[in-house]
């Protein structure tokens, strides 16, 4: 009876010990932070024999090569010195997915000190502290020159906050020139001479590549639309319509040319010569890629898939057509950023690391690996090789075109307003105008709750 | 007044009836057996019990608690604190037509998979209780769906349904049709997800029958047919009464499983083709928070969430006095 009583206190005991134990490691920290000469370590990730001294990690998202080919950067990052070392993450397929486990780590006190980024979160992401203001390391001594950069794509992540105060807090990367893919033997056989050269030419061009079986059944859209707003944007630019200006006073997704333009998708949507394939299946890529449309509006970030994946057709590559007020792109861009979780003595290291990763040799290796844009002149030059194929060479042309306004991403409230728009103009046919001006209204008044 | 007696009149059929009564009776049971029981045994219990219990607390109740706490506040995950708003969420809440046009698809989904699956599911049971070759197999096929993976299950449907690459194109293309399109059309988009829901749904429901169905008495079927039942009067009196404890459990967890869908909206239609046509509550919720940062806005939906589900788990407990049999 005794032993028993005896076996059960110990048993206890160490019931509780090993409790409280167990609490204690999953509440105290993975390893203890030592500071040695203004650097941050942690203990158990670095080696005691390693020369490494700061210890990085970049997030970055896109699937395939473009992914691959950052990852790859980083490991040129490394071996060109000795003081730093960057771990490349991949963190989803899509900038969504990449903002969503930001957003978790950065919660958690676990953030990267690079990343990524997509257009969407900017403004949020600054305004709520996220992001460091690089304007200092871009202007200082150890600076980065951006005289040859096109200004649209510097200003882009320039943001007035705290009001008043302007800094720069997301550098472009990955710049996407919007580009129009077509089928060259579907162009041939409507007769066409080439892709079209304006707005007008493209939805002629649309309903004349459209093939109909004897029962009407349509075989082959002109048009595969993307589900995406980006497309259209460049569209409205070039007619010379705003959605809306950068600080949100003045919204106008019902504006006039707005209008003009989404009935003139629609009509080719109701007349059969445009399509909106599910993306699930494969979307207007797949439908491009396996001949069941003649022409996409896309980016060149799938320059690879749409050449080698073209199932019995050649495909072509051209600018987006112009407009009344001339050719007015609206890019895709992802760009790079330094979280505010980074410890004041890594900053400089993560600002070594963006640097490198915008040099002339890295943004010309990845528009090489890509499709990406070369976007400034010392990145031309060191793609010179590559930029002699026509078809890289059409892609850069559309540089001098682009406009790097996000503004329309960069408020959930402007941005899901419009895209229910369209997707009611497209998918439902809904009237054109009572819709963009029930969106309008709507935008005006979410905003505020924004702000 | 004894404690006996204090239960049984809060416990008198009048007052309380059914489950309730039953539930406070249990209570009472344990309390009893804990009175007698020693020191001993009261911390063998408490130990074996705390750290499911510290589990629960840290990673159930304490985010429950959190999420109500943040209802109440505009926060976006990423500012050091939230900012206090009141009851304006709610209030926002109940003027958003999205918040109804979710509510009302997670609703439609979650009361078209349980119903519909569970009235398939228990026809295939009925076939699969019976002797028949290859009875195994069967049983092993009935029930592959729900150990499939969703979003394999999801993207294979997605081809299954599409009007010009899926194996239904043949038909429409012999039949000189288009087919129609399901994930892009409004009317359609929200049956699709639910007609994998109800694929996904039959195999577990139908193992649940089969259990159910051989753990029936079949003195009650020899009685029946020495007395001439026909085959739907044994069904609709015997079969389907005793079936009651399973069909209840099954209508509870389901619907319950159901309102949570999330991972085959996201594959097959991320909500539309306009959205919010085919966008379930919590998939609304994640957009809400992941997408558009308004973790505030969210936890709102997340507590209407919480307290729509247990009206309507109540509701079932208080309609299952009704029509479910426990053979007592």
């Amino acid at each position: 009876m005794a032993y028993h009583q005896v076996t059960s206190k110990w048993f206890y005991l160490a019931l509780v010990l090993s409790i409280l134990f167990s609490v204690m490691a999953a509440c105290a920290p993975a390893s203890p932070p030592v500071v040695t000469d203004n650097v941050t370590t942690m203990v158990a990730a670095t080696p005691a024999a390693s020369t490494v001294a700061i210890e990085l990690t970049y997030w970055h998202t896109l699937p395939g090569i473009a992914g691959q080919a950052q990852d790859e950067l980083a490991l040129r990052f490394n071996a060109s010195q000795d003081r730093i070392r960057v771990t490349s993450e991949f963190q989803g397929n899509f900038y969504t997915e990449l903002a969503a486990n930001l957003l978790t780590a950065y919660g958690a006190g676990s953030a990267p000190e690079v990343s990524q980024l997509g257009t969407y979160e900017i403004l949020e992401f600054t305004k709520s502290g996220v992001l460091v203001d690089l304007k200092p390391y871009l202007n200082g001594v150890d600076g980065l020159d951006t005289s040859d950069w096109p200004q649209t794509l510097l200003s882009a992540g320039e943001v007035a906050w705290p009001k008043g105060q302007e800094g720069v807090y997301w550098l472009p990367f990955n710049i996407a020139v919007p580009v129009l893919y077509y089928n060259q033997e579907a162009f041939d056989k409507a007769g066409l001479p080439g892709p079209p050269q304006t707005w007008d030419e493209f939805y002629e061009d649309a309903r004349k590549l459209t093939v109909r079986d004897d029962n009407g059944v349509v075989q082959r859209h002109g048009v595969a639309y993307w589900g995406m707003a980006w497309p259209m944007l460049s569209a409205i630019w070039s007619q010379g319509g705003e959605l809306t200006n950068k600080d949100y006073s003045n919204i106008t997704l019902n504006d006039p040319v707005a209008i003009e333009v989404l009935t003139k998708f629609q009509n080719l949507v109701k007349e059969g010569a445009a399509t909106l394939p599910d993306e699930a299946s494969g979307g207007h890529r797949g439908a491009f890629k396996n001949g069941r449309a003649a022409m996409i509006l896309d980016s060149p970030s799938i320059f690879g898939e749409i050449f080698e994946q073209a199932v019995g057709f050649t495909p072509g590559v051209a600018n987006y057509p112009a407009g009344t007020a001339g050719r007015v792109y609206a890019p895709g861009a992802g760009g790079l950023v330094m979280l505010s979780t980074t410890p004041p003595e890594k900053r400089e290291a993560a600002w070594q690391f963006i640097k490198f990763m915008l040099s002339a040799d890295s943004i010309a290796y990845y528009a090489r690996c890509t499709g990406y844009a070369a976007f400034f002149t010392a990145a031309q030059e060191k793609a010179a090789d590559f930029l002699k194929d026509e078809r890289y060479a059409t892609i850069q042309r559309g540089l001098s075109n682009i406009r790097a306004d996000f503004s329309i991403n960069e408020s959930a409230a402007v941005r899901n307003t419009f895209e229910e728009a369209w997707q009611k103009i497209f998918f439902q046919l809904a009237d054109v105008k009572t819709t963009l001006d029930e969106a309008d209204a709507k935008a005006e008044a979410e905003i505020k709750n924004e702000q | 007044m004894s404690s006996d007696e204090s239960n049984s009149r809060i416990c008198h059929p009048e007052r309380i009836e059914g489950s309730f009564c039953k539930l406070k009776r249990c209570f009472a049971a344990l309390s009893k057996t804990s009175v007698r029981r020693n020191w001993s045994e009261r911390l063998t219990f408490l130990a074996f019990v705390a750290p499911n219990f510290l589990l629960f607390i840290g990673f159930t109740y304490w985010p429950i608690l959190y999420s109500a706490y943040l209802s109440l506040t505009n926060w976006n995950f990423l500012t050091p604190a939230p900012t206090f708003a009141g009851l304006e969420n709610y209030f926002l809440l109940a003027k958003d037509e999205k918040f109804w046009a979710v509510l009302s698809n997670s609703l439609t989904y979650a009361l078209s998979v349980v119903l519909i699956a569970q009235g398939l599911a228990f026809l295939l049971a009925l076939l699969l209780n019976r002797k028949l070759p290859g009875q195994p197999f069967f049983r092993t096929l009935a029930f592959a769906p729900h150990i499939t993976m969703t979003a394999a299950a999801a993207l294979v449907w997605v081809l299954l349904l599409d009007p010009q690459l899926g194996p239904l194109s043949h038909i429409y293309n012999a039949l000189g049709v288009q087919g129609p399109r399901w994930l892009a059309s409004s009317a359609l988009a929200l049956w699709a997800v639910i007609i994998v829901g109800i694929w996904k749904e039959i195999g577990f429901s139908s193992v649940f029958f089969l259990a159910g169905l051989q753990g029936i008495n079949h003195d009650y079927y020899d009685a029946a047919r020495v007395d001439g039942a026909s085959t739907w009067a044994i069904l609709r009196q015997i079969t389907l009464p005793l079936m009651t404890p399973v069909i209840f459990f099954l209508m509870v967890s389901g619907f319950i499983q159901a309102m949570k869908a999330f991972d085959t909206v996201a594959i097959m239609t991320a909500g539309g083709p306009v959205y919010p046509d085919s966008a379930t509550y919590v998939y609304h919720l994640y957009k809400l928070a992941f997408r558009d940062f308004r973790a505030g806005y969210a936890s709102a939906f997340a507590v209407i969430f919480f307290v729509v589900i247990m009206a309507m788990t109540l509701a079932q407990l208080k309609l299952s006095d009704r029509w479910v049999h426990y053979g007592e």
